[in-house]
């Protein structure tokens, strides 16, 4: 809970559900995903945030060479520690970590390793820091964490990613998993005493609140409602006891900082 | 009660073979069963002649109260049990107070006007906090449902001061530590704290930090309908018993304007599950219709394994909705975890071609992209 880190996410493509709020935003750089890392990087040094993480949402292995390309531009550039976060396909990721994870700088965190595709992960990822990902439930986060040491990573290079959804869509699931971890490492559990990770701007930005005016008036306007979306969702799971968030607007990161004190 | 039966039974004649076991004097059978009893708060202590003191005091602390629970008008606060919402539930929502000048109609009627509709409840502003006596003002509030508190009625409470986040976790968390677990009398009011934060961003990461921390009254001055908003929903998640699944009402939804040639999904009625669908199906241009089955707030594949989704189930909410007869192409998107509900639903269902969806919501949008 003291001195929680962030990050500033950003992604590789444009989808159609990338909010409108944030493409303006981000402005022309996000017709290039250099160009947007760039901006993203400079934006997280502006706000003192500790990371920059790039998301590849890709959806096909034919995309892969793309990514080599560009995570080979992304570590030249790279001025802060960096994330590399992959798709949501948990077979893709495999198959992507093992062909960039070697452009990759050293301290760089790799998310994630998950139950299916774990040993390939590990493999390409083996010296880098490690996000593994389980569905809100500590004993398959426990279990992950054991059986990815089995295949060579030391505990220290782990980071519990638990899942998590935002508020108004089960944010309660991923507070209390945070908790409970939390307290279990605090009673001597060494297989849970690891930093854990909200992924809160790719969670945020799925609600129709963050991204659609369509609301009534006491909804309020969608500017402040998209931005307090992503704040609340950040600022709970860090009282619940997250250390790094990755966040998607980095004005949650200037209200956050401002608000959470000296220490 | 906090009490464990063996823990009492040890304080017992019984226990310790000593003159007096089983006595029967209490009215039980054995030193066991009035332990038993006592531990579950079903029998008074004062019945045993031959209990010790050091019983006595452990049983007088398990009694204590932890927090006191607070009634202003309608709304109660306080009265919680537990630190962590996980080891049971966190039972009195914050109460979200706004204070108000009885000369300040403009803010008057924005309190009057806000209103909001989340998972079929309706939420108002809980109450207001007047500066100033107004007994005309105080009695339009509570005849059109707010709570209304001054100054004076603070004193039940105890105050965690408006600063920052890690100076009022730090404080809050103490509190209720000394309450909640110590069952220390001297911190046992509920807690409340007056934020007078004008930057609505600001507030908001305040609110949010007070709330997940079981604040149990909250006053703002500012009222920022985004916020505010943001931060009733936020409450409703921390407040959930973690026991009961949320559950949304099983009935035909609507995403986009769908009109006859919109896709049709179907799923159960936990809550997690329908958010879930929901957020894809609002990214999806054609509209939708998403038809949610009465699961008893089951996931699909405990609802599957337990029978409460059927083809019966499912077919039955389907033939009931008039708008779903308009369909022109009438397909139903099944969730893939569904699949061998095939059969059995084409069958309930003749005028409806059944179509094997995604397994997970967020390959929707490209399940429907890539034609079905």
């Amino acid at each position: 809970m003291a001195n929680p880190q962030f990050a500033i996410e950003v992604p590789f493509r444009i989808k159609e559900n990338y909010p409108d709020i944030l493409k303006k935003y981000w402005g022309e750089c996000i017709s290039n995903p250099i160009t947007l890392f760039e901006k993203a990087q400079e934006k997280a040094l502006e706000v003192c945030a500790d990371y920059v993480s790039f998301y590849f949402n890709i959806d096909d292995l034919s995309e892969i060479d793309e990514c080599i390309l560009i995570a080979q531009e992304i570590s030249k550039k790279s001025k802060i520690p960096l994330i590399i976060k992959g798709s949501s396909n948990k077979a893709l990721n495999g198959e992507l970590f093992s062909k960039i994870a070697k452009y990759l700088p050293k301290d760089c965190i790799i998310a994630h390793g998950q139950d299916t595709n774990y040993t390939q992960v590990v493999k390409a990822t083996l010296g880098h820091k490690i996000v593994l990902r389980t569905p809100i439930d500590i004993n398959l986060t426990k279990e992950l964490n054991i059986l990815s040491i089995d295949e060579g990573v030391r505990a220290e290079d782990i980071i519990i990613d638990p899942d998590m959804g935002c508020v108004g869509y089960g944010l309660d699931y991923g507070f209390s998993i945070i908790e409970r971890i939390k307290e279990a490492a605090k009673k001597g559990d060494k297989m849970l005493d690891m930093p854990i990770i909200v992924f809160v701007g790719e969670e945020s930005y799925k609600a129709k609140e963050a991204k659609s005016a369509d609301f009534k008036a006491s909804w309020g306007d969608l500017k402040t409602r998209s931005l307090s979306w992503e704040i609340s969702t950040t600022v709970s799971l860090l009282c619940a006891g997250a250390d790094i968030a990755v966040v998607w607007n980095p004005e949650s990161v200037v209200a956050i900082k401002k608000m959470w004190g000296d220490n | 009660m906090a009490l464990e039966t063996m823990q009492v039974f040890k304080h017992l004649p019984a226990a310790k073979k000593a003159e007096n076991s089983n006595c029967k004097q209490c009215g039980c059978p054995t030193c066991m069963a009035f332990a038993l009893k006592l531990s579950k708060g079903n029998i008074e202590i004062s019945k045993c002649p031959y209990v010790s003191e050091e019983l006595l005091g452990i049983v007088t602390q398990a009694n204590k109260i932890q927090q006191k629970t607070v009634v202003f008008d309608n709304v109660k606060i306080g009265g919680e049990t537990v630190f962590s919402r996980h080891e049971k539930t966190f039972i009195n929502p914050t109460g979200i107070f706004v204070s108000l000048d009885s000369n300040d109609k403009e803010k008057l009627d924005k309190i009057y006007n806000f209103e909001i509709e989340s998972v079929g409840k309706t939420f108002k502003i809980d109450g207001v906090f007047l500066t100033s006596e107004d007994k005309n003002i105080e009695n339009e509030l509570k005849n059109n449902g707010y709570a209304v508190i001054y100054e004076k009625d603070l004193s039940l409470l105890q105050e965690v001061k408006e600063d920052n986040i890690y100076n009022m976790i730090e404080k809050i968390d103490f509190i209720r530590k000394k309450s909640i677990i110590e069952r220390d009398e001297k911190y046992s009011n509920p807690v409340f704290s007056h934020l007078k934060e004008q930057n609505p961003y600001s507030l908001c990461a305040k609110m949010t930090a007070l709330i997940s921390r079981c604040a149990s009254l909250i006053i703002v001055d500012l009222i920022d309908e985004a916020v505010l908003t943001t931060n009733i929903i936020l409450r409703q998640n921390i407040f959930t018993d973690p026991e009961k699944p949320l559950q949304v009402e099983s009935k035909l939804y609507e995403f986009n304007n769908p009109d006859e040639n919109a896709h049709v999904f179907l799923t159960t009625n936990f809550a997690l599950t329908y958010f879930a669908v929901a957020n894809e199906l609002s990214t999806i241009k054609n509209g939708s219709y998403l038809v949610i089955t009465p699961s008893e707030g089951m996931s699909v594949l405990t609802a599957w394994s337990a029978e409460k989704i059927t083809a019966q189930i499912a077919a039955k909410v389907v033939n009931g909705s008039e708008e779903l007869k308009k369909i022109k192409n009438k397909k139903i998107i099944l969730p893939g975890l569904l699949a061998d509900l095939k059969e059995e639903l084409n069958a309930e269902l003749p005028e409806w071609e059944i179509v094997i969806g995604p397994c997970e919501a967020y390959k929707l949008p490209d399940f429907v992209k890539n034609g079905y």
